[in-house]
């Protein structure tokens, strides 16, 4: 059985946002949770550290192949692209996508093409437009896209951008984004 | 068009892309019917943009008919950014756990399988011979592509890159001035030839192509992760036949373990460093 997905993606100001949005997730939620955050190549674990969702259900960086889990919590590991098929999690070595490896572009794009309707894209707070193609394309494969109001963020350009991206896109406020996930079945 | 469990059934790319594949296989014998499909999706689309064709179909076309397109789709395969010294810690670890025991043995073959653009191969070169044991070793660094041999053999890197590599090293347990083992000239950084004395390059198929022989190390970092399962199986089983009594076998930090018995088969040398023995 495919389990939906919600991809988050966020570079600058972000981490705090996902933080409290892991904390508000239901334990009984009906969906895979899939995070990129923009980080160096030699990233250490304090980012999976800090994000550790409060239910105590870990935050893993998933290894090549492991399988999506339904109320699994995601983060893509520093020096690869996370890529992902209908049932597993796949890595990728090629060049950084708007200045990051791991790319929010490239783990949209998969979502998008693997998961079509089934997908949901979160764009929040960064500093640059990394984020904003992929939520096109989650968008024209029938998917949702929630966007974290620009006024509302840190580095207000990667909300922005993928506003400009995909017109029909949810803004909300990053409070109301649990709020907008609880309609996911 | 009629869904299944909320998927819609196989798009026309998906048709096309499984024709191009087979389409390949069958008229140069390259077989990527096995590769890890997302990834392999993402390049394809990368190779129909550059070959600026107008559908995958479009690109069949071209690649049947033309070698050196299909060339240029070998080496779009075969894209992979890597750093010297990337995961700093697999090679301390390497240093650390396994110098030692390799230093027991009059002579290494060393196998580095998928070795891209070369930077795996001068990183373990320079490791070796600070630790006294480059002149008895014969490394043998292969890839699919022949494009990306010829790089690998050139021995250059960016000037700018190699600078940035300085901090890798020292993490990775360099004791000497990591640009004594380069010239630099221009923009470029050029690799001391002496290291790589005791290196063959050749080009080598891991899907297709048999064991060539038997190796006490052999590396394959962040190759077998553009495989599905049941090649990375396969692939597995070719190492296993390639390894020595005892041998090691390093992997990518992020990669999974396949077949099922590899843990009867391999110990890690410690937790997390993706560095193992054959325990026979």
């Amino acid at each position: 059985m495919t389990v939906p997905v919600v991809c988050i993606g966020g570079s600058t100001g972000s981490v705090d946002i996902l933080k409290s949005i892991l904390s508000e997730l239901e334990p009984t939620r009906p969906f895979a949770t899939i995070m990129v955050v923009h980080r160096g190549e030699q990233s250490s674990s304090m980012l999976t550290e800090k994000l550790r969702a409060n239910d105590k259900r870990p935050v893993v960086e998933p290894c090549d192949k492991d399988k999506i889990e339904c109320g699994g919590l995601y983060l893509a590991p520093p020096g690869y692209h996370l890529l992902i098929s209908r049932h597993a999690f796949s890595l990728s070595t090629e060049g950084a996508d708007k200045y990051s490896r791991p790319s929010i572009n490239v783990l949209f794009e998969s979502a998008a093409k693997a998961f079509g309707p089934k997908a949901t894209a979160i764009v929040l707070s960064g500093q640059n437009d990394d984020g904003a193609k992929g939520a096109a394309k989650i968008h024209a494969c029938g998917g949702t896209v929630i966007i974290q109001d620009p006024e509302t963020a840190i580095a207000p350009s990667m909300p922005e951008q993928a506003k400009l991206r995909v017109a029909v896109a949810t803004i909300v406020s990053p409070a109301n984004i649990p709020l907008a996930l609880r309609q996911i079945s | 068009m009629t869904e299944t469990d909320g998927f819609p059934k196989a798009t026309i790319e998906e048709i096309e892309r499984d024709l191009l594949l087979e389409g390949i296989v069958r008229r140069y014998g390259y077989d990527f019917r096995q590769y890890a499909e997302a990834s392999l999706e993402r390049r394809i689309e990368r190779a129909v943009e550059s070959e600026d064709a107008p559908s995958i179909s479009a690109l069949q076309d071209v690649i049947l008919r033309d070698p050196m397109a299909m060339q240029r789709f070998i080496a779009t395969l075969s894209i992979h950014v890597t750093s010297m010294f990337r995961d700093p810690e697999f090679y301390a670890s390497f240093r650390k756990q396994i110098v030692p025991l390799l230093n027991t043995y009059p002579f290494l073959r060393i196998w580095i399988a998928g070795c891209a653009t070369g930077e795996e191969v001068y990183s373990l070169a320079i490791l070796l011979e600070e630790t006294g044991l480059l002149a008895r070793s014969r490394i043998y660094a292969t890839d699919i592509s022949d494009e990306i041999i010829q790089y690998a053999k050139d021995g250059v890197i960016p000037l700018e890159k190699m600078q940035d590599y300085t901090r890798n090293y020292q993490l990775a347990g360099g004791t000497a001035e990591f640009s004594s083992y380069y010239t630099a000239s221009h923009d470029k950084a050029m690799i001391n030839r002496k290291l790589l004395e005791n290196v063959t390059f050749s080009t080598h198929n891991l899907v297709t192509d048999s064991s060539f022989g038997e190796f006490h190390v052999i590396f394959c970092r962040n190759v077998m992760i553009y495989f599905n399962q049941h090649l990375q199986e396969r692939v597995m089983h070719l190492f296993r036949d390639s390894l020595s009594s005892l041998g090691f076998l390093g992997l990518g930090s992020k990669e999974s373990i396949f077949p099922m018995n590899f843990r009867d088969e391999y110990k890690e040398m410690a937790e997390g460093t993706r560095l193992f023995r054959a325990r026979t």
